[in-house]
């Protein structure tokens, strides 16, 4: 593994360390209200500690992407991958008055990519949005995230959008730079760390594309655009 | 209920607030949650909070900003703002000179403060502040 690389991993290990700090306090702090008998919502801490494993989870797949011989990369269904994000994400979402849609505009060709992993970065990325405080205005609204999928001249786009996030291309490529420079890597986002982002964008890395701030319907986001399969596109 | 204190908690994670919210306010507080600085402005001034707990690392602005913004209002001088947040110590520049001019009356590391310690800390600012109005 090249020195870079592993500067890489181990930058985005020790943002996820700092990352999960917040799932373990949410958990030490909900059981001790439990033990208070104030607060009993034993399903919001299962939720939590599925979605901390899933990150840990996420973070092992994108160690070690450079030392595979090549790519084995498989036809994938696009509307497939978002569709399970979404049911990863459905029970942290409510618990963060969040709603989640799934906006999928007409049909897609199977991208060449791998499913696994497109569908933990995803769930990763949703993840950051989910916790990235989206009332956090005057007026008192919920968290609106959308996971949609549509075709450009280059392939098929993938990600995420919320109408109350803007980023701009700018402090997007500033905070690639930044991972594990300063606390909060994205702060126009989010106040921890953002790791999700960060663990999508690696994954994404590893199936040869990356996360790019996109536009849909007026709402900005981060998205992927992957390439279809050239045997299946016509299936 | 109106001799009940009032604390306006600044916490960007919904799921804190709302654990911490109900711990207090099941210890007779009556606590108000923001999740940033422009909630939290807006709220000081309807609400004049008897003390503020901060969490520094929020998306935006940080807890500094608000700070300063706070203390630059003269009707706002005196609030009291206990620090609560996931940066260390050690990684705060927060020196006994910027505390004070900030209006800062404790610093707790949030990961290591138990709901009790929380409680205990609040409960014991409120007391010394009656202590002190008393011997006036």
């Amino acid at each position: 593994m090249t020195s870079s690389r592993q500067f890489e991993e181990d930058n985005l290990l020790k943002m996820i360390i700092e990352q999960l700090k917040l799932p373990l306090l949410h958990i030490a702090r909900q059981t001790a209200l439990a033990r208070y008998g104030t607060l009993t919502n034993y399903g919001d801490i299962n939720s939590i500690a599925e979605m901390s494993i899933r990150m840990i989870d996420s973070y092992l797949l994108t160690k070690g992407q450079n030392s595979q011989l090549g790519l084995q990369l498989e036809p994938v269904s696009i509307s497939s991958v978002l569709h399970e994000a979404a049911n990863n994400l459905y029970n942290l979402a409510k618990m963060y008055n969040c709603s989640i849609e799934l906006e999928l505009s007409g049909r897609f060709a199977p991208v060449m990519s791998q499913k696994s992993k497109l569908e933990a970065a995803f769930t990763m990325l949703g993840y950051s949005y989910i916790e990235a405080n989206l009332s956090n205005s005057l007026k008192d609204v919920s968290g609106r995230i959308i996971l949609s999928g549509y075709r450009s001249s280059r392939g098929t786009v993938a990600g995420i959008f919320s109408p109350q996030l803007e980023i701009s291309n700018d402090s997007f490529r500033r905070s690639i730079n930044s991972v594990n420079k300063t606390r909060q890597s994205m702060p126009e986002m989010t106040q921890s760390t953002g790791a999700g982002i960060f663990i999508a964008n690696s994954i994404l890395n590893g199936l040869a594309t990356k996360l790019k701030v996109a536009h849909y319907k007026h709402t900005s986001g981060l998205a992927a655009t992957l390439t279809p399969s050239q045997q299946l596109q016509f299936v | 209920m109106s001799n009940r204190h009032k604390i306006l908690l600044i916490e960007p994670d919904l799921l804190l607030a709302t654990i911490y919210k109900e711990h207090l306010n099941a210890h007779k507080y009556n606590v108000r949650v923001v999740g940033g600085v422009q909630k939290a402005i807006y709220e000081i001034d309807k609400l004049r909070p008897d003390l503020v707990i901060l969490e520094l690392q929020l998306s935006t602005h940080n807890g500094y900003e608000f700070l300063y913004e706070l203390r630059s209002y003269s009707e706002w001088q005196n609030i009291p703002v206990l620090v609560h947040s996931m940066v260390p110590l050690d990684d705060l520049n927060l020196d006994t000179n910027v505390s004070s001019e900030l209006g800062i009356i404790g610093y707790l590391y949030k990961p290591n403060t138990s709901l009790s310690k929380l409680l205990y800390e609040i409960n014991n600012y409120f007391q010394l502040a009656l202590d002190e109005t008393n011997r006036n």
